[in-house]
């Protein structure tokens, strides 16, 4: 395969991407069907033995780690903030085999009350299944973090399997403290759906309401400061509860997102 | 006819008023050798006859001899009356007055304070007017025809010299001797009166104008006007800033200052119309009068801008007017693209985007690595579209960039002729390379050996220790500090203060050390290992920063906290500032006269930075009154690329100048010049006695100070009376002939024979 080169939409056509997308996407679904059956089991042994050989050629650089925030809900939904953490697992499994990130594997928490260490991880992974509500301390680090530059990817684990508890709180949240800058839909032709891999009608949807993914837009550059999820990507990061082609357009949009975060 | 001139063939009036000279050509010297001879052979030959008569008869005859003989001399010399007449219409004098700007300095003592030297000089032309103190010019008057010229750089009749004001912007008395000359070259010139103070600052040696004088025997006459010692003051002799800076980078002004008779530290300001922008406290340098020193300022505008540098007047300043001068900059505004090449997607990729992102200066185009063949382009144009198949593999293709960033990627990403285009691009295209650190940078990554490792300011090697990920706190060194890039605060010592609070660095890349020659400029916090090192390579420059984690200074600080993007920024511009550009524009100086050419030049090169010859160039120069001149542009044919045209202003102010390339739609370049006084008449404007001396010795006149002035007028006499005579043929009126000679020699011839007949001798 010669040199395949994905642009922004801002740069070249749509069709364009697509077309040349469509073979080398197929070449990994071939290569990250087996990988998943492989890491069905747990995934963190498998480390060495699901490089695949693009990651074989790709060449190691500085690590980037994929921590999971830790916070409290109020109500009495199961599922918390450490709901499933071998979704975590294989998308930095994931990560490795099908892009040159030199993605960390260990696993990290951070905390919204420990600024100094938050800040060491600009890329944070937010979720659980029900309301929560954070302390002053917390909401204005929560601020001052994605203000400095660091990057929050919420998604919705779904009470109940219907239900949006987490995404309307923290879409609120988000409002709360960027009042004159609120949430928005982020429209299904925005890079983080192309950048990778190319998804034309949004963020994958595994269960809940389908409002779509939401964002906030930085003013003055429109770069994204955080992405809000509304249906469950990260269960299909376990790779448990649906089909393999679904569970894997689950880890591509994770795939998207890192890779968006990481160039802009 | 009397009696008289009937025996002497002229009048009596003729003999008072000619004057006896003798038409022979035999010397007179011969003429009295034989007179003397004829002499002695008389009184031997009447010695032998001494005897026979008596001693007093002996002396008569041997005296009427001698008067016979006498008398044929004289007659043999051919006497001659001669006459020589004034000429007709009689001789000039030319008064030339200094009506330059030096000459309003007040410093010539006056019955109350001080008055100017233009005043002082009017006063001893014109005095009282009365016969008791009639002024030099008067009194030139009598003896011969005067007339007045002002002069400053050149020299112009006048018929008033009251009303003479000192406002001429320059002065050049070798011309205006020169002019004075040429005007009165078919009259008798007596004498050239000169009333100065000697500053002159254009044109030729005054010295070669007196010997001109001095060839035509016109003698120069100079009072001097003006105190010899210079004014106590502040002058700005020297401005230097450079002509074109992108915005928001920071302008570094370098001034000479002369304090003469001033000790006490001043200050300096420079501002832009009433804005000002920046303010020194200077203590002057001991010893000297002249102190060097540097300003620095950060123009936020585009378009070309007059700055004006001053120290303000100080208490007993007699001159205020040379205390500022002014310089333009044209600050340029478009964005100039960027060439980040980054090995794989990591935070430093993000943070270091974002810090440039909203930079109106730079457009960062971003060739990222995702995988070993595939690649995502960012924030490309159209004509960037090349980028799809990766890294620049022509000069054109690379050339079009101003600087290139290489991240976290290894030397064999690239091919050898990548490599060699990416020094040809620092060392002749004059482009920015930088290196940032990771596991894949610097020695790790193989450069050494390479063409980019050549041109890095560091030594590497592949056995290099590996990246390091930790947590270390980095030392600006003192070079640093000084260095643009890391002038954080125009203020020093807010700025080491910066410095020293800035958080630790995340991660570097250990190499052996620093090039000799380049410079360190951020160090470990051990100051072993360098952490930002940069040097200058041919046109170009080149910085090399090891850490792979300045990231972190943008997280580890408020967000409204600009420290992160600010580094970069300046980074960066300073790489670009050697670049070349396919069309340059600029004048042969800032400033310029009223009616002074300006020349322009305009220097276009094509894609790829090679020269393009025989283009149709086009200067447009706009007046500050919004009236557009076009000026076709020449190619000069001794110089590739290069064009040429002259534009001669003619209103004061800031003037812009724009060309353009026919069929070149997306590239023209700017440029502005001042029309404004020249302030060279104040600078060093002390009288220049030495030098006018010297004129007047040479001109085979006099000098004189103001006080001895009064004796002109009798120093003048001469050298009238010798212009009237001089070169008027004399008239003489022989009077060998005249009747008397013939009786007279008749007579005493006749006397000594009939006296020698009555003593027996004859």
């Amino acid at each position: 395969m010669g040199k395949q080169i994905i642009h922004t939409r801002h740069d070249l056509t749509l069709g364009r991407n697509a077309e040349d997308l469509a073979g080398g996407m197929e070449a990994i679904q071939r290569l990250s069907r087996r990988r998943f059956l492989a890491s069905a089991l747990g995934g963190a042994a498998l480390g060495v033995a699901a490089r695949s050989a693009l990651a074989d050629k790709a060449v190691t650089t500085g690590q980037f780690i994929f921590p999971r925030l830790q916070f409290s809900v109020y109500d009495n939904t199961p599922d918390i903030w450490n709901v499933h953490p071998v979704g975590d697992v294989n998308l930095r499994l994931k990560l490795r085999e099908l892009t040159n990130i030199n993605a960390s594997q260990e696993p990290k928490v951070v905390r919204l009350d420990d600024f100094e260490d938050m800040v060491l991880n600009p890329f944070v992974f937010m979720t659980s299944e029900g309301y929560f509500k954070l302390n002053e301390k917390e909401e204005r680090n929560l601020r001052e973090f994605l203000e400095r530059g660091g990057f929050i990817l919420a998604d919705d684990c779904v009470y109940a399997a219907r239900e949006d508890r987490f995404f309307r709180t923290y879409n609120k949240l988000i409002d709360k403290l960027f009042p004159d800058n609120p949430m928005r839909k982020i429209p299904y032709d925005h890079e983080i759906f192309h950048i990778y891999y190319h998804f034309k009608d949004g963020c994958p949807h595994m269960q809940g309401v389908p409002h779509g993914a939401y964002g906030l837009f930085e003013r003055g550059t429109g770069r994204l400061m955080t992405v809000n999820c509304p249906g469950d990507i990260h269960c299909g990061w376990v790779n448990r509860f649906w089909s393999d082609g679904r569970n894997l357009e689950a880890i591509k949009m994770g795939i998207n997102i890192i890779l968006y975060f990481l160039s802009h | 006819m009397n009696l008289f001139e009937a025996l002497l063939k002229y009048p009596a009036h003729d003999y008072a008023v000619g004057r006896l000279v003798f038409l022979s050509r035999i010397p007179g010297e011969v003429r009295l050798a034989a007179l003397a001879g004829l002499v002695a052979l008389a009184w031997g030959l009447y010695r032998r006859g001494a005897g026979r008569v008596p001693p007093r008869t002996h002396r008569v005859l041997l005296g009427l001899r001698v008067a016979c003989v006498a008398l044929l001399v004289f007659l043999l010399g051919i006497p001659a009356l001669r006459f020589r007449s004034p000429r007709p219409g009689g001789v000039f004098a030319a008064v030339m007055v200094d009506t330059s700007r030096s000459m309003s300095i007040e410093d010539v003592p006056a019955e109350k304070g001080k008055q100017s030297r233009l005043a002082a000089a009017q006063q001893v032309l014109l005095a009282s007017g009365t016969p008791d103190d009639p002024g030099l010019l008067l009194s030139l008057e009598r003896g011969s025809n005067v007339l007045a010229y002002a002069f400053d750089a050149q020299a112009a009749r006048t018929s008033d010299v009251e009303r003479l004001k000192a406002q001429g912007q320059q002065t050049n008395i070798f011309r205006s001797i020169r002019d004075v000359d040429s005007d009165l070259r078919s009259v008798p010139l007596a004498a050239v009166v000169m009333l100065t103070d000697g500053c002159r600052n254009t044109g030729g040696e005054p010295e070669e104008a007196a010997r001109l004088l001095e060839a035509r025997g016109t003698p120069l006459y100079i009072v001097g006007i003006g105190d010899p010692r210079p004014p106590k003051d502040y002058e700005v002799m020297q401005v230097f800033a450079p002509r074109r800076v992108r915005r928001n980078t920071e302008v570094e002004v370098y001034a000479t200052i002369r304090h003469t008779d001033f000790a006490q530290p001043f200050e300096i300001r420079i501002s832009r119309g009433e804005t000002p922008l920046v303010s020194k406290r200077v203590e002057p340098a001991k010893g000297t009068d002249l102190t060097s020193l540097r300003l620095a300022f950060t123009p936020d505008h585009e378009g070309t801008a007059t700055y004006r540098l001053a120290v303000p007047a100080a208490e007993g300043e007699s001159i205020a007017d040379n205390n500022a001068r002014e310089f333009t900059i044209q600050i340029q505004d478009d964005r100039l693209p960027v060439l980040y090449v980054e090995g794989s997607p990591r935070l430093e990729y993000r943070f270091l985007r974002r810090a440039l992102f909203r930079d109106r200066d730079f457009r960062l185009v971003g060739l990222l690595r995702l995988a070993s063949d595939r690649f995502y382009v960012q924030g490309a144009s159209e004509a960037e579209a090349f980028l799809e198949k990766g890294f620049p593999e022509t000069r054109e293709q690379l050339f079009r960039f101003e600087a290139v960033i290489l991240g976290d990627i290894e030397a064999g990403h690239f091919t050898m002729s990548q490599l060699e285009l990416l020094e040809d691009f620092v060392r002749e295209r004059g482009g920015g390379l930088l290196m940032l650190g990771g596991v894949n940078s610097f020695g790790l990554g193989k450069y050494a050996g390479t063409p980019v490792g050549r041109m890095l300011p560091l030594d590497i090697s592949p056995s290099d220790p590996a990246y390091s990920e930790e947590r270390f706190g980095a030392i600006v060194t003192p070079e640093g500090l000084k260095h643009p890039v890391l002038r954080l605060s125009p203020d020093p010592d807010a700025n080491r203060r910066l410095w020293e609070k800035a958080p630790p660095l995340l991660g570097l890349t250990p190499v052996r050390g620093v090039k000799a020659g380049a410079q360190l400029l951020i160090a470990s916090g051990d100051g072993r290992r360098p952490v930002l090192a940069v040097q200058n390579y041919g046109a170009g420059r080149v910085a090399a920063f090891t850490s792979g984690g300045s990231w972190y200074w943008q997280v580890s600080m408020p967000a409204d906290d600009e420290f992160h993007e600010k580094f970069w920024k300046q980074l960066i511009r300073w790489l670009t500032v050697g670049a070349k550009e396919q069309l340059t524009l600029e004048t042969d100086a800032d400033i310029y006269a009223r009616r002074n050419p300006v020349n322009i030049r305009a220097t276009v090169l094509g894609r790829d930075l090679r020269p393009v010859n025989d283009a149709a160039v086009m200067a447009a120069v706009t007046d500050p009154f919004g009236n557009t001149e076009e000026v076709p542009m020449d190619w000069v044919l001794t110089q590739e690329g290069v064009y040429q045209a002259r534009y001669v202003p003619n209103e004061e102010g800031e003037h812009q100048v724009a060309v353009r390339v026919e069929g070149w739609k997306d590239r023209s370049a700017a440029a502005g010049f001042l029309v404004s006084e020249p302030l060279v008449e104040f600078s060093d404007a002390g009288l220049k006695e030495p030098l006018l001396r010297q004129m007047a010795a040479t001109a085979k006149g006099r000098y004189f100070t103001l006080a001895e002035a009064r004796e002109l007028p009798r120093a003048l006499e001469a050298a009238v009376r010798a212009a009237r005579f001089a070169g008027v043929k004399p008239h003489d009126q022989e009077i060998w002939d005249a009747p008397f000679f013939f009786i007279a020699l008749l007579a005493i011839m006749g006397s000594e024979w009939f006296i020698r007949r009555r003593s027996g001798l004859a």
